[in-house]
């Protein structure tokens, strides 16, 4: 449905400032459908990837293909303007119109590029649309009188009234408070997948992004780290980078010293692990070893480490009380600290010795960041951002 | 839900649509904005050059005899110095007092604030023309009203006023500078984040120390902006110089450029005008350079921010009462020349205003000036001008304000310094410029020629007025209407102008009010065709018929003051509500 390929975009530099490249040769696929979102940190290139599909940023070089239609590429001199492009979209800020009531906002799209279906026709469509987001009614409203979640409601019926090929969302729940953007996510979902439309989400929220989409493309420093489902991501990262954002976890340098099939045997400050290893390390690598918090079992007693786990003995060295879950310090040989998560009902006592066994299969050995190039292409991105 | 697609996609692209396109539109821009402010500046450089008895196009002669004449002699030395004490001297006066009375409206529990400020804001209704006139019958030696009384009153022999000296002129002028120096700071006094204060309290300083070690400092930089920019406006200013200094031989920069360009008597002198303007255009240059330098510095404090504030109101105490009567009696002089006008309005030929007179007073002088087909002339030529030029130069300045806020490339740079360029451009000149380049065209004589010199003037103050409007309008905004299939003109006039027009319409108003208020373009452009209100009341002043001139004043002021008045009372009522 919407094919990316090396698309490149660099800023120019601003005065007293460097040039910068927000995307390096991305290239993307997305399925008929799917929502597909786009995550990463604040400056990654998300945006502007979001802005040249909608037409709204021009990309310096590469291919964007919409369904049949090549909406830009450089090499054949094509450049739909995004007024052109039959899409819908959702602001971060919601870019409701004030000066329009909610119906004039929603029925604006109608009438757009010589278009006039009539007042019926409109009337109707609007009214269908604004019933789909649950806001049947609230047409004559001036749109200044709604609530954020009313807001972005307006903002999606509008985004949709005129029945676009794409749906392009960016950020949409980052301006709603906290309750209400769980409950916004599961119905945004279910609206979209009921409509049948592709969708394409930016957000800087691993768990938005986990919850709302098909698909992920993990974005950093105007590159694509890595894609896929949510979950393959969160369970297989390729990269220390792919590992922390998805999710949170320890990140313990190590060194790869045996290797066999999948598994491998990582060197740490508190010992060798088995763990799985992501593809292309090899023996003697410098690697990360990724332990989740949820990896380990948590015993009081010793237990018997079997066949593929390790089993490591530690202190508590701090408790902290969450809610639901507590999350613990364990002080390991070697002086490492490793934050596990525990039930709030098993709580154990600071100073307690505690036994860990790690399953090989829940923990995983990936890539280093190339931490000195990344650092410096951040600073530079913060830069663009602010 | 897909099959829809086909249907709405877009059939093809209209004809005229190309029209339509931004880049099409950003070269007609700069086009435009080239011919309204690069002619005229180009026109008068050549003309400095030229030889003094030709017009610039006639001549392929350059030379400088022109500056060799204005530098040769100790007068361009005393002209200068007198134009710098001049402004100096006005400016602080008006903007100290406009800082104490902008301290005691935003800042003290002083009654009648909402009163000052709505008059102080109303005043632009009011032109400097009329001001000028007012004075002169209010303190000239001979008949003026205020030395008719003093001498009664104390039975002196000589006149204790006189409007024909130089402290006449910096006191008047300073009465001029205090009302837009107050709506400068105003701002500036009302917005302070009143924090900075309250931690100065809290950490134990009394309020005069906080207000000494705290609160002055952190203005001081505003203010000094504000000043400095004043005297920008005091050099290029020329009505009252023009009206008060020059019938007491006090001649400053402007009114120099004009007489020699307009002489009551002999040629035109267009060469040594032009070359005066450059210099005058040189003195501004130089005074928006430190201007800017003084803004940028004065960033670093930053005390003015978005946010609106409810800042700390300083008890008066004893002071109230002396203080206030103060202040109202300080707008009570200020109102003084406008009454002597509307006295002067009613009375069949000048007279000091007494209780005696009063039974003589009619309406005769309004009833003579609106039955005059000069009057009436007059009338709808003003109305044309203002009208045109205000919406014209707004809808100007709102597509270059887009450009400058939305579009960032070379050509939108160039287009942002041609549009601010007629900031440092004195008006008297640049009108001579005009004059200058059209004077040979069918243009000249009309009122069209009065309505693009406001604009090329104006264009300034509107492009800024609308460019801070825009960066303050979300850009998600407009890009909602791209995405939802409108075209660029769709999306500018259905979206950002009216989400802009509160910005557009006070910005309309100030252009039309100071448009209908101007005598500088009126004056210099004069043909018998396109007399407008206020060069129409400048004949009449000059013929003389004071009463008809004094009867036209006022209903210009009562013209524009029907439009100003309710629009601040509005603005204030909703910066209460705020």
């Amino acid at each position: 449905m919407l094919k990316v390929s090396h698309l490149e975009r660099t800023y120019p530099a601003q005065p007293g400032g460097a040039a910068v490249h927000a995307l390096k040769s991305v290239s993307l696929s997305v399925e008929q459908g799917d929502i597909f979102s786009l995550l990463g940190p604040s400056g990654c290139g998300k945006t502007t990837m979001l802005q040249c599909i909608a037409g709204l940023e021009t990309p310096d070089a590469g291919r964007i293909v919409i369904g049949p239609q090549t909406v830009y590429s450089r090499a054949e001199r094509i450049q739909v303007s995004a007024s052109e492009r039959g899409l819908g979209m959702v602001f971060q800020s919601y870019a409701i119109w004030p000066h329009m009531s909610v119906a004039e906002n929603v029925a604006f799209p109608l009438l757009q590029r010589g278009r006039n279906p009539g007042r019926e026709q409109i009337a109707q469509r609007v009214d269908e649309a604004l019933a789909m987001v649950e806001l049947a009614g609230y047409g004559n409203r001036s749109a200044t009188q709604l609530s954020g979640g009313q807001q972005q409601r307006v903002a999606l019926a509008r985004a949709l009234v005129h029945k676009p090929r794409l749906l392009l969302l960016d950020e949409p729940l980052s301006n709603l408070d906290a309750k209400l953007r769980d409950t916004m996510r599961i119905e945004l979902r279910q609206l979209i997948k009921s409509i049948g439309i592709t969708a394409v989400f930016v957000t800087h929220d691993q768990i938005e992004a986990m919850g709302i989409s098909d698909k992920v493309a993990l974005m950093r420093g105007g590159e694509v780290v890595q894609v896929g489902k949510s979950r393959d991501i969160y369970l297989n990262p390729h990269t220390a980078f792919a590992a922390d954002f998805m999710g949170s976890g320890n990140l313990i340098p190590c060194t790869i010293s045996d290797m066999g099939g999948d598994r491998a045997v990582a060197t740490t400050p508190f010992g060798r692990i088995r763990a799985r290893a992501a593809a292309g390390l090899r023996i003697g690598d410098d690697a990360v070893l990724v332990i989740r918090p949820n990896a380990p079992i948590v015993d009081t007693r010793p237990a018997n480490a079997q066949g593929d786990a390790a089993q490591i003995t530690g202190n508590v060295a701090s408790v902290t009380f969450l809610g639901e879950k507590i999350e613990v310090q364990v002080r390991l040989p070697g002086g490492y600290d490793l934050v596990t998560t525990m039930n709030t009902f098993d709580a154990p006592a600071e100073g307690q010795e505690i036994h860990l066994t790690l399953p090989a299969e829940r923990c995983i050995i990936v890539h280093r960041d190339n931490a000195a190039a990344s650092t410096v292409r951040d600073a530079e991105l913060a830069g663009v951002a602010a | 839900m897909m099959a829809d697609v086909s249907a709405e996609q877009p059939s093809g692209t209209a004809r005229w649509t190309f029209l339509g396109s931004p880049r099409l539109i950003k070269v007609v821009l700069l086009v435009v904005v080239a011919t309204l402010v690069l002619g005229p500046v180009i026109v008068l450089l050549r003309a400095s050059l030229a030889p003094q008895d030709v017009l610039p196009f006639e001549t392929s002669v350059f030379t400088f005899d022109n500056f060799r004449q204005i530098f040769a002699g100790d007068d361009t030395v005393k002209l200068l110095t007198t134009t710098i004490v001049y402004a100096a001297g006005s400016v602080l006066l008006g903007v100290g007092a406009a800082a104490v009375v902008a301290w005691l409206t935003e800042r003290t529990d002083m009654p009648g604030a909402t009163v000052i400020r709505i008059f102080l804001f109303s005043w632009m209704a009011v032109p400097p023309l009329v001001i000028g006139f007012g004075w002169v019958l209010l303190i000239n030696p001979g008949n003026g009203a205020l030395n008719v009384f003093a001498r009664s009153a104390f039975g002196l022999t000589s006149a204790p006023f006189t409007i024909y000296s130089f402290w006449s002129l910096i006191i008047i002028t300073a009465f001029s500078v205090l009302p837009t120096a107050y709506v400068m700071l105003g701002g500036l006094f009302s917005n302070m984040d009143p924090q900075l204060e309250s931690a100065g309290h809290v950490h134990g300083g009394r309020s005069f120390t906080v207000m000494r070690r705290i609160t002055l400092p952190l203005l001081i930089p505003g203010i000094l902006s504000v000043g400095i920019f004043m005297v920008m406006i005091v050099v290029q200013a020329f009505e009252i110089p023009f009206v008060v200094g020059l019938s007491a031989q006090i001649r400053v920069l402007s009114t120099r450029v004009y007489l020699l360009a307009s002489p009551t008597t002999g040629i035109p002198n267009y060469g040594l005008s032009s070359a005066f303007g450059v210099c005058l255009l040189g003195l501004a240059c130089l005074l928006m350079w430190v201007y800017f330098r003084c803004v940028g510095t004065g960033e670093k404090y930053r005390v003015v921010t978005g946010k609106a504030f409810r800042p700390r109101r300083q008890k008066l105490g004893a002071w109230r009462i002396p203080v206030t009567c103060l202040v109202f009696a300080l707008f009570g002089i200020m109102v003084l020349p406008v009454l002597m006008i509307l006295w002067t309005s009613f009375t069949a030929s000048y007279q000091v205003p007494s209780l005696a007179g009063f039974a003589n007073l009619s309406l005769d002088n309004y009833s003579r000036a609106l039955a005059s087909p000069f009057a009436q002339q007059a009338i709808f030529n003003t109305l044309i001008l203002v009208l045109a030029s205000a919406t014209i130069v707004m809808l100007l300045g709102s597509l270059i304000a887009w450009f400058s806020v939305r579009d960032r490339g070379p050509a939108v740079r160039i287009l942002d310094i041609l549009a601010f360029a007629p900031t440092a451009i004195p008006p008297v000149v640049m009108v001579i410029a005009i004059l200058l380049v059209y004077i040979r065209t069918p243009v000249y004589g009309t009122i069209w020629i009065l309505v693009l010199s406001s604009v090329t003037v104006q264009l300034a103050f509107a492009t800024r007025t609308m460019t801070s409007a825009l960066t303050q309008l979300h850009k998600e905004l407009g890009d909602a209407a791209t995405v939802c299939g409108a075209g660029w003109w769709t999306s500018f006039r259905r979206i950002t102008l009216p989400l802009l027009r509160v910005q557009f319409l006070s910005g309309w108003l100030f252009v039309a009010a100071h448009t209908s208020r101007d005598l500088t373009i009126p004056l210099v452009l004069m043909t018998s065709s396109n007399v407008v209100l206020a060069s129409a009341i400048w004949m009449m002043w000059d013929f003389p018929d004071l009463p008809g001139a004094s009867a036209m004043a006022v209903l210009l002021v009562l013209g524009l003051l029907t439009v100003v008045l309710p629009v601040q009372i509005l603005a204030n009522r909703g910066r209460r509500g705020a």
